[in-house]
């Protein structure tokens, strides 16, 4: 009795150990590497027997905003169906997943093999590490037998970005490539005060503005942070204007877009003065003095005529968006350009998962998102007359009955997630010619940062990756709201990085970014 | 007082008396006053919070929040009505999974004994983790969507089973098992009829603690519930603060139009007041569930010490 409870025992740890081993690592379990192949083999042998294939159902997860399912969901899903029916002898769902679930729940359920085919995959939840482990399959193959359609629509950057290890996993939605920094303020005091816009190319010039605004508005806080903060401008200091623009790739590593170097974040010239700058800021009341802690939606506290300016990105459309929001006209100070780099074309990506029932079809049914509008904004905006109403213009506005877009019955608010958002349609709020300007910003604007298409497989220093990314969170939010003595915090983190390991993962970065440059 | 003092074997002189009352009144303000703040500000009107932030005394009343809230009243009422029945059912069934878990444990003459008490110690020392957990929800059990997938979760508990085991343990002797067996009574009627009344202390605090714990649950809607007509309260309010959070978390991934597109939703999501209005709500009913089973509470905490 007792040796068998022992044994039994025994057993039951080894299986308890083993579960969430096997959970976190299914991918072996399911075999990508030799899945994979199998199935693009199965595809492609079954492709010229293509009018003959079996009716399937397919999945696709996506966030929404709205709640989530949206009220009209049934209908639109029975249009949606309609369609791929006709097109594809499939039925594809759509399965809208709350805001606030979705970051929990995709994950779980591409590691748990549940029955989804389509998910919506970014790199911020956990794309490369699907790549890695083979969660999610690869696509090129798929792309230039099914896929023409998003081939020919996406730039050239959103294919190349996403791919790890030279393989793309993941498709962009056609959308901004990356997006330029900007400072917000309000039409009516920049005017007042006569600033110009323009002008400002350093963070540093902003100081007289500050000032002004602090000595002549009370009560009007003249660099308010709450959801935001500066570092979305990414401008240079008066100091650093020589030293080429340096990207936080987190852990305090910084790498250089002109010298090509990685260098410590918080050791360059830049973050040496700017933090400072904003400390003094903060010591001079230019900053609001809780900084850092308050969570108070930028635009409303203009709303409230609190504060002056915000800080965002600031592609077209954003202005007036800002003005809707901030509920006056505001007007811009440009930041820094928008380069093109890998978590920038990595922001929204569909991945197929492991568990796909059919991938070239899933493929096939994103083919089609790019190409036909209908079906794009089927899923978009919902049924036209019902869901909303289509204006001479081609813009579109609120169905008779619905005050606002949250209660015209179905808005999940995903244009931004799949598909050519810009075949999307845009409401009445909106100017009609969005997209078009948003086209020419992508064609012109985008500067390619010099490490686009590389990454870093951090295997190999994954115990200072993770100490300098635990130091550099605790510092991080100090330093860009100025909440310490800039001095002394830069001083103790710049030692607590090094003595964590901050040099190994600069050199090792530097060598794998060599080798890369390299075969390049 | 000294002579008080022989009375009352627990009287203390009059210094430390109101050293400690004064204590005590101090932690009692320290749990109440934060409630009362989160009270005040759900009252208090939009315009006047926004100028003066938090405070005991606002500027203007306001019944906005609660307006506002109780317009979309259907979700609310439904919700409320979820977690009743999970509360209700949920709290049911796991004072039954539990005490007929623990009772075969605490007889003598249960052949499987120590393979159970090993096996329930064995969920207390590793956890599935959470990728295995939804595998068996969704994929074994098909329950995902569904209300057992808020009730099953929290069906069991190996903390709460020994405690019932000591407790069957030391409450109930075996000699009055086999009198009722002399007396002709089955295994189930035993349980049923001398069991359960006997260990009534114990089945309403666990109970409590059941219907607190499903009352607090809002993981288990997050993970597994998809139709708006199954949330329960706790994540209904909780739904637009983790929507909030997502935004922040991720918004400078998103890109641009991304970004602007999800300022023009978070401008729309309930401010401060109307949060604090919904932790209210969240509140609710439980508050008054605690003065019910305080009795059953202390003394199910109590006897298990004495008659050790």
């Amino acid at each position: 009795m007792k040796k068998l409870s022992v044994s039994l025992l025994a057993m039951l740890c080894a299986i308890c150990l083993a579960l969430p081993g096997c959970a976190s690592g299914k991918a072996p379990v399911n075999a990508p590497a030799s899945q994979a192949p199998a199935v693009q083999g199965e595809s492609s042998a079954a492709a010229p027997v293509a009018d003959a294939k079996p009716f399937v159902t397919l999945r696709f997860a996506f966030p929404a905003g709205n709640g989530g399912e949206q009220r009209d969901q049934a209908l639109v899903q029975a249009a949606i169906s309609a369609y791929t029916k006709e097109r594809l002898n499939a039925d594809v769902i759509l399965n809208p997943l709350d805001w606030s679930v979705a970051g929990e729940r995709i994950p779980l359920m591409v590691q748990s093999g549940e029955d989804v085919d389509i998910v919506f995959m970014p790199d911020w939840m956990g794309y490369y590490g699907y790549a890695k482990s083979g969660a999610i399959l690869p696509l090129d193959d798929l792309l230039a037998e099914y896929g023409q359609g998003i081939l020919s629509t996406l730039p050239e950057s959103l294919i190349e970005g996403p791919k790890y290890n030279g393989v793309l996993y993941g498709i962009a939605c056609n959308k901004d490539i990356s997006f330029t920094g900007g400072l917000f303020l309000t039409k009516a005091l920049v005017d007042k005060h006569g600033f110009d816009v323009n002008s400002i190319k350093q963070v540093n010039q902003l100081e007289p503005w500050l000032k002004t605004i602090k000595d002549n508005e009370p009560g009007i806080t003249p660099m308010f942070f709450g959801t935001g903060n500066l570092d979305w401008l990414g401008l240079p200091t008066e100091e650093s204007k020589d030293e080429g623009y340096v990207f936080d790739k987190g852990a305090g590593v910084g790498f250089n877009n002109v010298t090509e170097k990685f260098v410590p974040y918080y050791e360059t010239v830049f973050a040496q003065s700017y933090f400072k700058l904003i400390y003094d800021w903060k010591q001079k009341g230019y900053i609001n003095e809780d900084a850092g802690l308050n969570q108070t939606d930028n635009a409303a506290e203009i709303k409230a005529g609190r504060a002056w300016t915000l800080h965002s990105s600031s592609q077209p459309g954003q202005i007036e968006t800002w003005s809707i929001l901030a509920g006056q006209p505001m007007t811009l100070v440009k930041g820094r350009p928008a380069y093109v780099t890998n978590s920038a074309t990595c922001g929204a990506l569909v991945a197929l998962t492991n568990a796909n029932k059919d991938p070239a079809r899933s493929i096939e049914f994103l083919n089609l998102l790019y190409t036909d509008p209908y079906i794009e904004n089927l899923c978009l905006w919902g049924i036209e007359g019902t869901n909303y109403i289509k204006e001479a213009d081609g813009r579109i506005s609120l169905p008779p009955g619905a005050e606002t877009w949250n209660d015209n019955g179905y808005n999940p608010g995903t244009s931004w997630e799949y598909g050519n958002q810009l075949t999307s349609y845009v409401t009445t709020e909106s100017e009609a010619d969005q997209w078009e300007k948003l086209e020419q910003f992508n064609k012109t604007e985008m500067v390619p940062a010099a490490d686009l298409g590389w990454s870093f497989d951090g295997t190999a220093v994954q115990d200072e990756l993770d100490a300098c990314n635990a130091i550099n969170s605790e510092y991080s939010s100090i330093l860009k709201n100025g909440m310490d003595d800039a001095e002394q915090t830069l001083a103790t983190i710049n030692k607590r990085l090094h003595d964590a390991g901050l040099d190994k993962i600069l050199a090792e970065m530097q060598k794998q970014y060599d080798e890369w440059l390299a075969v390049k | 007082m000294a002579k008080r003092k022989m009375h009352d074997p627990f009287g203390v002189s009059a210094p430390v008396s109101v050293a400690i009352h004064a204590l005590f009144i101090l932690f009692s303000l320290a749990c109440i006053l934060p409630v009362l703040l989160v009270a005040i500000v759900s009252l208090t009107d939009f315009t006047a919070f926004r100028a003066n932030g938090y405070s005991f005394f606002p500027a203007k009343w306001s019944l906005f929040a609660y307006k506002y809230l109780l317009s979309d009243f259907g979700l609310i009422a439904n919700a409320y009505g979820v977690t009743a029945f999970v509360c209700i059912v949920g709290s049911l069934l796991q004072v039954v999974s539990q005490s007929l878990f623990a009772y075969p444990l605490c007889r003598k003459d249960f052949p499987f004994k120590g393979f159970f008490s090993v096996f329930i110690l064995i969920t207390m020392l590793f956890s599935g983790g959470l990728a295995p957990s939804y595998y068996i929800y969704v994929r074994v059990l098909h329950i995902k969507n569904t209300i057992w997938s808020l009730i099953l979760p929290m069906l069991g508990g190996g903390y709460t089973i020994f405690v019932y085991r000591m407790f069957y343990k030391i409450n109930i002797p075996m000699e009055l098992i086999d009198a009722a067996k002399i007396d002709g009574a089955s295994e189930g009627s035993i349980y049923a009829r001398i069991v359960l009344p006997l260990s009534l202390p114990i089945l309403a605090t666990f109970s409590l603690f059941g219907i607190i714990g499903y009352w607090n649950d809002f993981f288990s809607c997050l993970l597994y519930i998809d139709s708006t007509k199954l949330y329960n309260i706790q994540f209904v309010m909780q739904r637009s603060l983790r929507n909030i959070q997502f935004i922040q978390d991720n918004i400078r991934y998103m890109g641009g139009s991304a970004a602007s597109e999800m300022q023009k939703i978070t401008a729309q999501l309930p401010a401060e007041t109307l949060r604090m209005a919904m932790a209210i709500f969240g509140m609710g009913p439980i508050v008054l569930a605690y003065p019910f089973f305080q009795r059953f509470f202390i003394k199910g905490l109590v006897v298990g010490a004495i008659k050790g």
